[in-house]
């Protein structure tokens, strides 16, 4: 898969993958839909009615990748989190030097991005620049897109709703801390085959106007995607994916 | 009238503790009725392990984990998390950290016992005991420096969620390992169980005219009544054995001179092989048994027991009581499908216990009494307490029983 399509300041690919595992200490057998709730607050998710989806990403990774594999891609996205906070530092700043080394970081980490993708099973990413994406008063999230043709945009599959924030029981659940739940299927054929998967994303931070979260995803069993390297269906993969959600919660 | 070895069944199948029976030769009259009720405490803080050594029950659960072991444990996300450690210069090999804490309880036995006097010398006799175990568990988990130097970096790369969940997953672990083996965790446990019920015939013979020598015999039946699964999975801790057995007592009393009595008393009973759902450790060096077989196989079992005893019945009312008790239960054989062969072969290793032990007691009765009028019901009354020696998978805490029996 080409990255050239691809945002590379995509702020949600920054520290991406880590998430999806340290979830399953100790371990399961097999994912969960959902962690056993304790409670769902209700009042969080309210307070997210009208947000925009900043960013919404999700990755797919194949089965069975070795311990080397997967350390590769653990240290690749270290440096990719490194080179966003260098990017970060640098906001704002516009000297001759910044700007090159600017340049520099931005072409690592769309090196970086470049191998990560083709390691991945199933890659998506709904930006506010083309999905435009809203979370609406039935708690669901509903896109009008600006470019229906985003080759990043999955099949924009079907957001089941409503959001849930779910605050599971650390012993009983396979997910510790509280996380906002998000339901996607893809139900469209047209579209491609169909796939649901669930995303368990946690609070990471929060600022003025924006709300970003990290976490795993789960995925529905018959699930199909298409594959990036030829285009066939493959319904074999690593059943945990990952994801990651930036809400701007003011425009 | 006298009442004899009726109760070996507390310690024939329950959990192997320093309880004894004072031993008398002796049965009810024809027709008469005896009910009797034994109580006894006990610690169980700590036990003898499978090297002989007493030590704290606490060990099951502690435990070192390492990154490896953590990444052995998920069978899906086990090379995912290696990666991980991996790439954050975490070597597998070091530690996560330690889970660490104390397990501290009692039992408190309860064993009724009914008596009937079927013939002079014949008599018949149920017990079915109950045991309460009241136990405080508290385990922390001690993230090693290591494990703090990840969850720092982790932070300083913008995973603080990460970091968050690693930290709370690690703090939860051992619940959560309880929980999703099915084991039934419950940290402030106070429950009663049934142990396995016995129906014994005691068969007195009769000394010779102008002797003193007293023999018993005493068969038995063992009913599979004890179910005890969550304690017996978790601490190692048992009611009984849940099987059908069938069992043989003999016991001989004499007098001595200076009025010493000489009691001893041997039995053995044989446990039925079984279809029974056990816990299984996953290798020799897992204190935990985690796998579980719904349907093992359990081979025969055999146990042994005797004792010896001098008494010193003071005129009337009081009797001294010292004795030694030896109880064994031999290896069993435990087989099944489910697993290695060799996961059934290490459960079969630690099906063994025995535990030597000593007690003393002090009995005071109003039979005597009864029969010349002063007293309105014949009674015995008994308190006394088990020492344990020396002993392998059994409680090294001593045993305090106390115990009366009224004849109707």
């Amino acid at each position: 898969m080409s990255f050239g399509k691809f945002k590379i300041e995509i702020p949600a690919l920054a520290g991406i993958f880590l998430a999806s595992v340290v979830g399953c200490l100790p371990p399961n057998s097999e994912p969960k839909r959902l962690g056993l709730a304790l409670a769902s607050d209700v009042s969080i998710v309210e307070g997210l009615i009208g947000a925009r989806v900043k960013e919404l990403f999700v990755v797919i990774f194949p089965k069975d990748y070795s311990v080397p594999e997967w350390q590769r891609i653990f240290e690749e996205t270290n440096v990719l989190s490194r080179n966003k906070q260098k990017l970060r530092a640098i906001e704002g700043l516009d000297t001759p030097e910044i700007q090159e080394e600017r340049a520099v970081l931005i072409g690592k980490n769309a090196e970086i991005l470049s191998e990560l993708g083709a390691k991945s099973l199933f890659m998506m990413n709904w930006s506010i620049q083309d999905e435009n994406c809203r979370i609406s008063k039935s708690l669901k999230i509903l896109c009008r897109p600006f470019n229906p043709e985003n080759p990043m945009n999955g099949g924009l599959p079907t957001n089941r709703g409503p959001l849930q924030f779910i605050i599971p029981d650390p012993v009983q659940s396979e997910i510790k801390t509280p996380y906002l739940s998000v339901t996607l299927e893809q139900l469209d054929e047209s579209k491609g085959p169909y796939f649901g998967l669930n995303l368990r994303l946690k609070p990471e931070s929060s600022g003025d106007g924006f709300s970003w979260y990290k976490g795993d995803v789960t995925i529905s069993g018959g699930s199909r995607f298409r594959s990036q390297a030829d285009g066939s269906e493959v319904a074999s993969f690593f059943p945990y994916g990952y994801s990651e959600l930036t809400l701007q919660t003011s425009n | 009238m006298a009442l004899g070895g009726v109760l070996l069944a507390v310690n024939a199948n329950a959990q192997v503790l320093s309880t004894f029976v004072r031993e008398q030769v002796g049965t009810l009259p024809k027709g008469r009725f005896m009910v009797s009720y034994l109580s006894l405490n006990a610690s169980i803080d700590s036990m003898y392990g499978r090297d002989g050594n007493s030590r704290s029950l606490s060990g099951n659960l502690n435990q070192t984990i390492t990154f490896q072991k953590i990444t052995e444990e998920d069978p899906v996300r086990g090379n995912q998390l290696a990666g991980l450690f991996l790439a954050n210069g975490v070597n597998l090999g070091e530690q996560a950290g330690t889970l660490a804490g104390s397990i501290r309880g009692t039992v408190n036995g309860k064993v009724p016992v009914i008596g009937y006097g079927i013939q002079d010398d014949l008599g018949l006799y149920v017990s079915l005991p109950v045991l309460t175990f009241n136990i405080n568990a508290d385990y922390r988990f001690t993230s090693s420096a290591t494990t703090n130097g990840l969850l720092s970096q982790l932070s300083a790369n913008d995973q603080s969620s990460v970091a968050s969940e690693m930290s709370a997953a690690l703090n939860s672990s051992l619940e959560r390992k309880l929980f999703t083996a099915g084991l039934g965790w419950d940290p402030r446990l106070n429950r009663s169980y049934f142990g396995d019920a016995q129906i014994m015939l005691l068969k007195v013979i009769p000394a010779k005219p102008g002797k003193t020598f007293k023999q018993l015999l005493q068969p038995m039946v063992v009913l599979p009544t004890a179910s005890d699964r969550d304690i017996r999975d978790l601490y190692g801790l048992k009611a009984g054995d849940g099987r059908f057995g069938t069992g043989l007592r003999y016991a001989f009393e004499e007098t001595l001179p200076y009025r010493f009595q000489l009691n001893f008393g041997v039995g053995a009973t044989y446990l039925f092989s079984s279809s029974q759902a056990r816990r299984l450790p996953r290798t020799t060096g897992d204190e935990l048994s985690e796998l579980l077989d719904p349907a093992a196989q359990v081979s025969g079992g055999s146990k042994f027991q005797s004792q010896i005893q001098i008494r010193y019945p003071f005129p009337r009312w009081v009797g001294l009581n010292l004795g030694v008790t030896w109880q064994k239960q031999f290896q069993e054989s435990l087989n099944g499908a489910l697993y290695a062969p060799e996961v059934y072969s290490v459960a079969s290793s630690r099906t063994s216990y025995d535990l030597l032990s000593s007690y003393a007691s002090l009995d005071l009765n109003s039979i005597q009494s009864f029969l010349e009028g002063n007293f309105l019901l014949p009674a015995v009354a008994e308190v006394g307490i088990g020492l344990p020696m020396t002993g392998r998978n059994a409680i090294s805490e001593p045993v305090l029983q106390f115990q009366g029996t009224m004849f109707f």
